[in-house]
């Protein structure tokens, strides 16, 4: 594992949003780091609170989202008390953002062409034609081939990976240090997801960028990251390397995440979670996941589970880490998985 | 590395460590909340806008009052009576105020004719002013009680009467009622049409489809105006002919609307479903799509009831109105106009009562919208 | 287009032609009168020979001549000498509410669900409701009668300023639904692009708030304005034709209320048939104009 320095640090953030219904707690006292040049990914189903952790780094919160705690430090700076003016010289110069959705990320009335150079002559030091010539240069960089001609066309004239490389070329338009990837691959074929992702992997190491990627999708993880941080209900449960997480899960949820993954062995029935993840409007007291817990403890129901470390850089909040808790079998299904990762691991 | 990493370990008695659900089975928990209805969901967000719920109010009372309004005084609408023509408002009660007291002011009469008691009773003339010489002549402006300048004192007309000494406050109820049922009856009739040919239209789609569009659009690249005035220049006046006129091309909205619906139902999984069961063409569009677009025809009626309203009122502006001595909030209006200057009270009433209308169904429409729209349910 | 102004000319015949009486009755003409100038209009021929006259008429220009209003003038050039201060009327009308309407639903949008937004929602409702000669009748009284701030009625005569003072109370009265229309329409799309992803890059980009609104959000919303200006103008026309009459303005309104009321058929037909034309001249303008403003359509996108 890389121990470079930290670039951006996320310290005990948490997230509320307003609602008619009550106040949703959507992230609850979420601290990660990221180290420069590394890759990080959060992973965790979809209202775990994986979004709008990222969104609040980009400070493009919705309105109603109140920033209950917490620090975002970045570079010296924290991101949270920042205004609207300082964070519009953040955005885009220093993080930039990949969305999940590129069909909808760009606007379908100007040219795309034109949706670069808007990010290149922000900071007024080009002119518009060494605008152009950057933005051609940027769409050829990302993988577009006649950029020249592409340059003048609009959104709807692009197949859905090619507009998502277009939003990564506004993303890194402006040469920023941390790129935010949101679920960037979703809504992409599985044949253009893979494409992406090396485009991504391979803009990571030309420009020294660091990485946030958000997913739901473990295979991605695997594809990615240095290190993975596992989210669950506004909470992150488990983080370490991604050794740590794939050959050694201890969160239950960790667990049941991988265990529900189908790989080449796989027969019969697909495994998944029972129940339903909590809702946010009254957030579980103790370990969220526990009512979805088969080897749920008592205390799982009552106290929140600290972070108990495993190794180094591997962490998890379970109680099942606790001294006095009883062993808690691994599924056959990720045991058996593990014992042949580690093999191949020694054959390679 | 992060701050909350634990230098030590929490004591907790071991008796907290026990397995707690290891033999229930875990199961998806059933839904917590009580299932609401599409109607229930609506009305509840309906009562929730102030505003719509006001708008219901007003308009309940206005329908009340065409309906029974006439009813409240001695008058009736076509009652012509020479000798109380152009009488200012007078209301018992709202008198005292000094507003609707039956007073009005003369202009530019001789000084003599006001200091005969002939022709001004004692008692009438409230206050002189404005006197001024005009030829030789002294002239003056009076405020007058008109109902004991024409020996009225018992009686009330409560907005008035017009040029013909009818009673306006009875004329407007009849009015508004006349205006309601023409908008209602024309809503009704569009909304019917529109179902029926939106729903052939979506339901069979095709080159079926295309050519009832089609037409649909030629009768809609005629100006309103213009289709309306050769309709009833052809058919003559009347609120049949007033109402046919709004049918002409009022229910290509409501077409449209239905097409749309059934065009995105149609091919639901659980049409196709019904449908590979044997379920005929009229109950799928009966039982399965109709129910769907209930919500956006209910909108679309209330939205198209004020347009009806304000195109009777056009109608009548323009000389296309209904025949004496029917009148309608339009008639009304066109006729109080006319003698905005001299008897201003005459087009303030009808002009409120359109206004307050108009202003009611809009509200209430947009509440209506807003509780069915379906993309907002369950948001918020 | 074409096909609908040629259906509209064959419904404008049937009307002259089968309206109950002889356009020409008239208490002072004798039979003998009537029949000859039924005779020269071609009126005593069968009615397929009087349709291919009347369209051949049609076609040249000439709809027949004036009974009642004007005897004896071509109704061609009774309308023309009405027609500039209609469309002036109109089209400042137009001009006026579109800016205003656009301010007025951007600062709404802007402030969604704050103090301005409801002021604006509100008066949008009342704009929109109150019909344009309830307004035109009440200022009529109220701001020329009572405060006597604007003349009573248009004065065609006054030079300069005069002549357009007298010409604010119609206009203001023709304008504001269209405002309100606007407004409401353009606070809608303004709400759904801000709360849209791609405002969301545009800020990623380093845009600030305002400038990602008036350069992506703003800009997209003013494109589907187009699709309201049709109904918004044949309304405008619409309520032209009462406030003319109001006003007294000799408009082309004025004249189609006139020769209803006197039935003056071939008259009416003619003012109908400009009716006909300005709308489907305004739905060519904005067919043509949205090509040129929405790309997708323009280059042929299937979205």
């Amino acid at each position: 594992m890389k121990t470079g320095e930290s670039i951006l640090t996320v310290d005990n953030l948490s997230v509320s949003f307003r609602t008619y219904s009550g106040i949703v707690k959507a992230v609850r006292g979420v601290s990660f780091e990221l180290n420069k040049g590394e890759t990080i990914c959060i992973v965790g189903e979809s209202g775990s609170g994986k979004s709008v952790t990222v969104k609040t780094i980009m400070g493009i919160l919705p309105p109603s989202a109140v920033i209950e705690s917490g620090t975002i430090n970045y570079k010296g700076m924290d991101l949270t008390k920042l205004t609207e003016e300082e964070y519009a010289r953040i955005r885009g110069k220093e993080i930039g953002l990949i969305f999940q959705d590129p069909l909808s990320s760009l606007n379908p009335l100007m040219k795309i062409g034109r949706q670069i150079t808007e990010a290149l002559l922000i900071d007024k030091e080009m002119s518009k034609r060494e605008a152009r010539e950057a933005a051609i240069e940027l769409l050829g960089a990302v993988g577009i081939r006649d950029p020249e001609q592409r340059f003048e066309q609009y959104p709807f004239q692009f197949s859905g990976g090619m507009r998502q490389r277009v939003v990564i070329a506004i993303a890194l338009a402006r040469n920023p240090e941390v790129l935010i990837c949101d679920e960037p691959t979703t809504a992409l074929d599985v044949t253009v997801q893979a494409r992406i992702l090396n485009l991504i992997n391979e803009l990571k190491q030309k420009r020294q960028l660091s990485i946030i990627f958000i997913t739901h999708d473990l295979g991605v993880v695997a594809h990615m990251a240095d290190r993975v941080y596992v989210m669950y209900a506004g909470k992150i449960v488990e983080y370490g390397t991604a050794e740590d997480i794939f050959l050694e899960p201890a969160h239950p949820y960790a667990r049941a995440l991988l265990a529900s993954v189908p790989d080449m062995e796989t027969e019969g029935r697909l495994a998944s979670i029972p129940g339903a993840p909590p809702n946010m409007l009254h957030p579980p007291t103790g370990d969220g996941f526990a009512p979805r817990n088969k080897y749920a403890m008592q205390i799982d129901f009552e106290e929140e589970p600290p972070m108990f470390r495993i190794s180094d850089t591997h962490y998890a909040a379970t109680w099942s880490l606790h001294p006095s808790a009883p062993e808690i079998p691994m599924p056959d299904v990720l045991r058996e998985r593990i014992r042949r990762m580690k093999e191949g691991g020694a054959n390679r | 590395m992060t701050m909350d990493t634990p230098n030590h370990i929490p004591d907790i008695p071991q008796e907290k460590f026990k397995f707690v659900q290891l033999d229930q089975e875990i199961v998806d928990s059933a839904f917590e909340t009580e299932p609401i209805g599409y109607f229930k969901d609506a009305l509840i967000r309906l009562r929730k806008n102030k505003a719509s719920v006001v708008a219901f109010y007003i308009i309940l009372v206005i329908s009340s009052l065409a309906i029974f309004g006439q009813d409240f005084n001695p008058y009736t609408f076509r009652q012509q009576n020479p000798e109380r023509t152009n009488m200012p408002p007078r209301v018992p009660g709202l008198e005292k105020l000094g507003i609707m007291d039956g007073t009005t002011i003369l202009r530019n009469r001789r000084l003599d004719s006001v200091k005969d008691p002939n022709q001004f009773p004692e008692g009438s003339v409230i206050r002189v002013f404005n006197q001024r010489t005009v030829r030789g002549v002294e002239m003056v402006d009076v405020k007058v009680d008109y109902y004991k300048l024409v020996g009225a004192e018992d009686e009330y007309y409560w907005l008035g009467t017009d040029y013909l000494g009818r009673d306006l406050w009875t004329r407007l109820c009849r009015g508004t009622r006349v205006s309601l049922i023409i908008a209602l009856v024309s809503v009704v009739t569009n909304i019917f049409i529109g179902i029926v040919y939106g729903a052939i239209a979506g339901y069979y789609g095709g080159k079926t489809d295309m050519y009832m569009m089609r037409v649909c659009e030629i009768i809609n690249a005629f100006p309103q105006i213009v289709v309306v005035t050769m309709f009833i220049l052809f058919f003559g006046t009347g609120m049949f002919s007033i109402i046919m006129a709004l049918v002409i091309r009022g229910w290509i909205p409501t077409a449209r609307l239905i097409r749309a619906q059934f065009l995105r139902f149609k091919n639901r999984e659980y049409v196709l479903a019904a449908r590979t069961l044997g379920v005929g063409d009229l109950a799928i569009i009966f039982r399965h799509i109709l129910p769907n677009s209930i919500g956006p025809i209910i909108t679309r009626a209330m939205i198209t009831i004020p347009g009806a309203i304000f195109s009777e009122s056009f109608l009548a502006f323009v000389g296309l109105g209904l025949k004496a001595p029917e009148p309608s909030i339009g008639i009304l209006l066109s006729q109080g106009q006319k003698v905005l200057l001299q008897h201003p009270y005459q087009a303030f009433a009808p002009s409120l009562m359109i206004s307050v209308l108009m202003i009611a169904f809009n509200l209430f429409a947009n509440g209506l919208r807003d509780a069915f729209d379906p993309t907002l349910r369950g948001q918020e | 287009m074409c096909i609908t102004l040629f259906i509209i000319l064959t419904i404008a015949f049937m009307v002259v032609r089968l309206m109950p009486g002889s356009v020409y009755d008239n208490p002072e003409y004798s039979i003998e009168i009537i029949q000859a100038l039924e005779a020269k209009a071609q009126l005593d021929k069968p009615w397929i020979i009087q349709y291919f006259h009347f369209l051949k008429g049609a076609l040249r220009g000439d709809w027949g001549v004036s009974v009642k209003i004007a005897p004896c003038v071509p109704v061609f050039d009774v309308i023309k000498q009405r027609i500039p201060i209609t469309i002036l009327l109109n089209i400042i009308s137009l001009v006026i509410s579109l800016p205003i309407g656009i301010l007025a639903g951007t600062v709404a949008a802007m402030n969604r669900s704050r103090m301005p937004d409801h002021i604006i929602s509100f008066l949008v409702v009342i704009f929109i409701s109150v019909p344009s000669f309830v307004f035109a009748t009440l200022m009529q009284y109220f701001l020329a009668f009572k405060a006597g701030w604007f003349p009573i009625v248009y004065s065609a005569t006054a030079a300069g300023t005069a002549k357009y003072r007298s010409m604010m109370l119609p206009m203001l009265a023709l304008s504001f639904g269209p405002i309100a229309t606007v407004t409401r329409y353009l606070r809608g799309e303004l709400i759904e692009n801000l709360s849209s992803e791609y405002m969301l890059l545009a800020r990623t980009k380093g845009l600030t708030k305002y400038q990602a609104a008036f350069r992506h959000a703003f800009r997209n919303s003013c494109v589907p304005l187009a699709n309201i200006i049709i109904p918004m103008f044949t309304g405008i026309l619409g309520g032209s034709l009462v406030v003319e009459r109001i006003f007294a303005i000799p408009g082309v309104g004025g004249l189609m209320v006139e020769s209803v009321s006197t039935s003056d058929h071939f008259l009416t037909v003619a003012v109908l048939l400009f009716y006909s034309v300005i709308s489907l001249f305004t739905i060519l303008l904005v067919d043509i104009s949205y090509g040129i403003i929405d790309p997708r359509i323009r280059l042929g996108g299937n979205e």
